[in-house]
């Protein structure tokens, strides 16, 4: 496996790796090295439940066609050529890595899997369109002209390299049809999407009422609680604004990940109505679910700023369904229909404060409905869940082993 | 043009004293003299002086208050696009008490929250404090039109007013200097573009920029204005981009226009005022009054007999600025300021225009450097004879031999940066240079470090005669558009300021005439030496003089031989003239504070003497 980050953290990648090794194959990670500024720690080489990681790829390896990164990415083949002896599938995570996947599949004659984490045909424009926009904060004028040549390089490379793929792995339906368009019907396009392991409910019960103690809350207060890191596109200002007009209600909105833009949070806090919002540091250990799970409602709150995040099934999404957190969720059409099949909560309308709030007023007051959305979440867990979703992915890698 | 004061306690079950609060107001009369108030909140006091200009309805007096969203705002400045904002507004269901442009505000904010401000076309400086969260919300306008200084006393409580007078007459611990503030000030020039001001302890809030403030948590400011000026990916034509400025300017113009009193316009010498006269001509039923002051033709004698005391002048003026002052323009500026007062409420001025069109020949050499760039990043014959063109033009109209592309190959081999050293955290941090466009990168530089200054001193000219000064050129929209033209568009061969110039081509003649026209009788060059004041003068450029030993010795040198030359009268170049006027102020400014107490309030009877 092919990974543009340090793999600390990518829980997605870190299931697709357990499960391919259980289920008998011999996996190798070649993650990028640790920045030298990072306060996290972790070894060159290290065996994670028997898979074997590497962290050996420099930054400036997907600076691609740029004389630096030619020479880095040569020895890194190399290195990995050195490393495997023998490679029978190699999947790529997330398209600056394609191109060197794309040489190894030519080198050793394996097959070649794609797995996009995002739609990349919606998300590098945006990008693009960002470090070219006067109003964005994207810096100097040097630094957006080469971002802007950088990603324009980078789907270039996805475009002419995309049905050279034996396989290529997407996150959600609508992101597979359109993937499979853009192949022509020629690819062979695997939905996988990112969901955590079955959360037995014996690991979260009894819950205790976390937020609660943590936060000394009466007892009759709901907690409504957004999970993952905290800035601008993830529109949690839209709830808050929604939170406004539910005063009558004992509502606290909780929001627990790291926080990305300082400048965004203090707003946060001070359009809150007084003592609404709270916030809790991000929780990185298997505890954070126990967290989850002492909520009362699960907030997905996306923006549609282009159609990867419009088409996306954001993790939180299951994590609040594994924790038996019924949610309220933005009606983009993935999540939404999601949402309405197993009927584990409701769908707002994200740019009406108005609807969000009316949404969530129900979700408070009318206990019979979140009853039923808890009852339904017991039954939707069983199936939205890694053991389930992990069938496809090891279905895929049989395919192509034969 | 209003006045804004305010006291936020660290502890909400506090109320601030009634008598600070207003005294804080009081010195703030002459921004608004048609009425003053203040507000009482637990924790929070907010004060207002108000000059009457849009909606004239006692109902819109300030501090206004919206009990239903729980807000209090004390405001100074206008909203332009108020109109289309409260149509915006209504259609989302918000209703309103007034016309004014205050409610805007108020509805906006609970709209929109921040992000109300890159809404906003137009000037100020506000503090909008949310009773159900208990926290302020302050703002200041894009540019730094309107002014917006505060500070936090020892037990943590934070001060607020639209000019340090009213805080240093209220709270004497903020009376202390900041020397190295003031000194980098004689060296460098600039001031109004800082954080810090020339009070230890008092801050500017950034053009640009907000804070959000709550008992016990410090302002730290945010800028809300993200903009940084791209070069265009292609070369539009002349026909093309004058049309879209003069749709800019006339729309500018249109809203700038917006008020319920008189509207005058200031025109300085140059284009800049008699552009906005014409069109403003265009636009409203017929020519606007208008008023100019020219320096030129007057006698030395005519000049010492409109100031008998020119010291005594300087200090009235440095009082009313509260700052030293960068250079004579400053005086002749309040000149027509005085010739407007009592016959206009507000006046349309030419401020930013050189900064945003490229106005003055100091633009040259990034002129000449940023064809010379062209060429050497993608050498063609077409831009080899606009460099050239370019060169002997200048070098025509200045008199001085322009450098050739060799001499400028090792300047071109350097991005274009900016070019003077800053101070401190400035209205200019978070913008970059444009690497490829030498023009546009000083341009930049001056919009954000050299124009606040010159706001401040308008700002305070005009006030000082009650009156509202507005600068149409300093529409963002118009900035964003113009900064984003290649520098052909700015200076061409060694027309300053293209734009405006192909503009005044089609504006009627008789509309630029103005009204009322007045000489400057300011004896520039001679008031300092004048036989009555020469000694006082003198005494600060002795070598014992607390003030000139902390500057650097090549400072000191620059000076001394100035104040020579000023005193055998020989011809002093701008430069050296600006330095002078900023030392001597700095020195008076220093004085009017260490005898705040006594020296000020005799200063403050005369001008308001001289505005009754």
């Amino acid at each position: 496996m092919l990974l543009d980050n340090p793999f600390l953290r990518d829980n997605r990648v870190k299931r697709e790796a357990k499960s391919l090794q259980e289920a008998g194959y011999d996996v190798y990670i070649f993650a990028t090295k640790l920045q030298k500024n990072s306060p996290a720690q972790a070894p060159e080489f290290e065996v994670i439940d028997g898979i074997k990681v590497y962290r050996i790829v420099d930054e400036a390896t997907f600076a691609l066609y740029r004389s630096k990164s030619c020479v880095l990415g040569s020895v890194l083949l190399f290195k990995i050529r050195q490393i495997c002896s023998k490679i029978d599938i190699i999947h790529v995570h997330d398209v600056r890595f394609l191109l060197y996947g794309y040489l190894l599949k030519l080198l050793t004659g394996a097959r070649l899997i794609y797995d996009s984490h995002e739609y990349w045909d919606a998300w590098i424009p945006y990008k693009i369109q960002q470090f070219k926009n006067p109003y964005s904060d994207t810096g100097s004028v040097k630094v957006r002209k080469s971002k802007v040549r950088y990603w324009q390089r980078i789907w270039k490379t996805q475009d002419v390299l995309f049905n050279a793929c034996d396989a290529v792995i997407a996150v959600s339906p609508s992101i597979c049809e359109r993937l499979q368009v853009k192949s022509n019907h020629k690819n062979q396009i695997v939905l996988v999407r990112n969901m955590p392991y079955y959360l037995l409910d014996s690991n979260v019960q009894p819950p205790r009422r976390l937020f609660h103690e943590h936060f000394d809350l009466p007892p009759d207060a709901k907690v409504l609680l957004y999970q993952g890191g905290v800035d601008p596109n993830r529109g949690v200002d839209r709830i808050l604004g929604a939170l406004r007009q539910l005063n009558d209600l004992p509502v606290y909105f909780v929001l627990m990940g790291p926080v990305r833009k300082q400048w965004y949070m203090q707003q946060l806090e001070c359009r809150a109505p007084s003592g609404r919002l709270l916030y809790k540091e991000g929780v990185y250990s298997d505890e954070y679910l126990k967290w989850t799970a002492s909520a009362d409602i699960g907030v997905v709150s996306t923006l549609n700023i282009h159609e990867s995040y419009y088409f996306s099934l954001p993790n939180k999404l299951f994590e609040y369904i594994q924790a038996g957190l019924p949610l309220v969720n933005p009606n983009f059409p993935d999540s939404a229909r999601l949402v309405e099949q197993y009927r584990v909560g409701l769908n707002y309308d994200i740019d009406s404060a108005g609807n969000i709030a009316q949404t969530i007023r129900r979700m408070v007051t009318d206990t019979s409905f979140y009853e039923d959305c808890k009852r339904n979440i017991k039954q939707a867990k069983l199936e939205l869940c890694w053991e389930k979703e992990q069938e496809r992915l090891i279905e895929l890698y049989e395919t192509l082993a034969d | 043009m209003c006045g804004i004061a305010g006291y936020f306690c660290t502890d909400s079950s506090r109320t601030p004293e009634r008598a600070l609060v207003w005294n804080m107001v009081k010195h703030l009369r002459h921004r608004g003299p048609d009425a003053q108030d203040v507000a009482f909140h637990p924790g929070i006091a907010l004060g207002h002086a108000r000059l009457r200009i849009i909606d004239l309805d006692a109902r819109s007096k300030q501090p206004m208050e919206d009990p239903e969203l729980g807000y209090t705002i004390t405001f100074d400045g206008k909203i332009y696009n108020y109109l289309e904002l409260r149509e915006e507004l209504i259609a989302l269901g918000h209703t309103f008490r007034t016309h004014s442009d205050t409610e805007v505000i108020l509805k906006a904010y609970d709209q929109w929250g921040p992000d109300c401000l890159n809404r906003f076309n137009g000037m100020w400086a506000f503090v909008l404090f949310d009773a159900r969260s208990g926290q302020i919300f302050a703002a200041r306008d894009r540019f730094g039109i309107k002014p917006f200084i505060y500070g936090q006393r020892e037990n943590g409580d934070l001060v607020f007013a639209s000019e340090a007078k009213s805080i240093i007459h209220t709270f004497p611990e903020f009376k202390k200097p900041n020397l190295p503030f003031l000194i980098n000030f004689i060296e460098q020039g600039n001031f109004a573009a800082y954080q810090e001001t020339f009070y230890q302890g008092l801050y500017n809030l950034l053009p640009g920029h907000y804070f959000f403030a709550k008992p016990g948590i410090s302002p730290k400011q945010f800028r809300y204005w993200v903009w940084q000026p791209l070069p265009s990916e292609r070369m539009p034509s002349d026909a093309e981009t004058l049309s879209e400025f003069q749709n800019l300017l006339k729309d500018s113009i249109r809203v700038n226009l917006r008020s319920d009193v008189p509207v005058g316009v200031c025109i300085e010498d140059g284009i800049d005022g008699a552009v906005i006269a014409g069109l403003a001509a265009e636009l409203s039923d017929g020519p606007l009054p208008a008023f100019s002051c020219s320096d030129f033709d007057v006698s030395d004698s005519e000049q010492n007999a409109a100031f008998p005391n020119f010291l005594d002048f300087m200090r009235r003026c440095v009082w009313e600025q509260d700052s030293p002052m960068g250079g004579p323009a400053v005086v002749s500026q309040r000149t027509t300021m005085e010739l407007a007062q009592g016959k206009v409420a507000v006046v349309l001025n030419g401020q930013g225009a050189d900064e945003v069109l490229g106005g003055g020949a100091s633009y040259f050499s990034a002129s000449i450097l940023a064809h010379a760039r062209d060429f050497i990043s993608k050498p063609t014959i077409s831009r080899l004879l606009s460099y050239k063109k370019a060169a002997k033009a200048i070098q025509k109209r200045t008199g001085e031999k322009q450098p050739n592309l060799c001499q400028l190959y090792r300047w071109v081999k350097k991005d274009a940066s900016f070019q003077k050293k800053r101070y401190t955290t400035s209205a200019l941090d978070g913008l970059f240079e444009l690497p490829g466009d030498d023009l546009n990168t000083r341009l930049l530089e001056a919009l954000f470090l050299d124009l606040p200054d010159w706001l401040h001193y308008a700002d305070r000219n005009s006030v000082t005669f009650s009156l509202e000064a507005r600068s149409p050129y300093l529409d963002h929209r118009l900035v964003a558009h113009v900064f984003s033209l290649p520098h052909q568009f700015k200076i061409r061969d060694a027309q300053t300021k293209w734009l405006l110039a192909e503009t005044v081509k089609g504006i009627s003649v008789v509309a630029l005439e103005p009204q009322d026209k007045t000489s400057c009788h300011l004896p520039i060059k001679t008031g300092f030496v004048a036989p009555e004041v020469a000694g006082e003068v003198e005494a600060y450029f002795l070598q014992d003089n607390m003030l000139l030993q902390m500057i650097s010795e090549k400072t000191q040198k620059n000076l001394c031989v100035a104040w020579e030359k000023l005193k055998k009268n020989h011809k002093l170049n701008l430069n050296d003239e600006c330095l002078l006027w900023r030392y001597v102020t700095s020195q008076i400014f220093l004085e009017q504070l260490e005898t705040l107490s006594l020296g000020l309030s005799e200063v403050e009877k005369e001008t308001a003497s001289v505005q009754n």
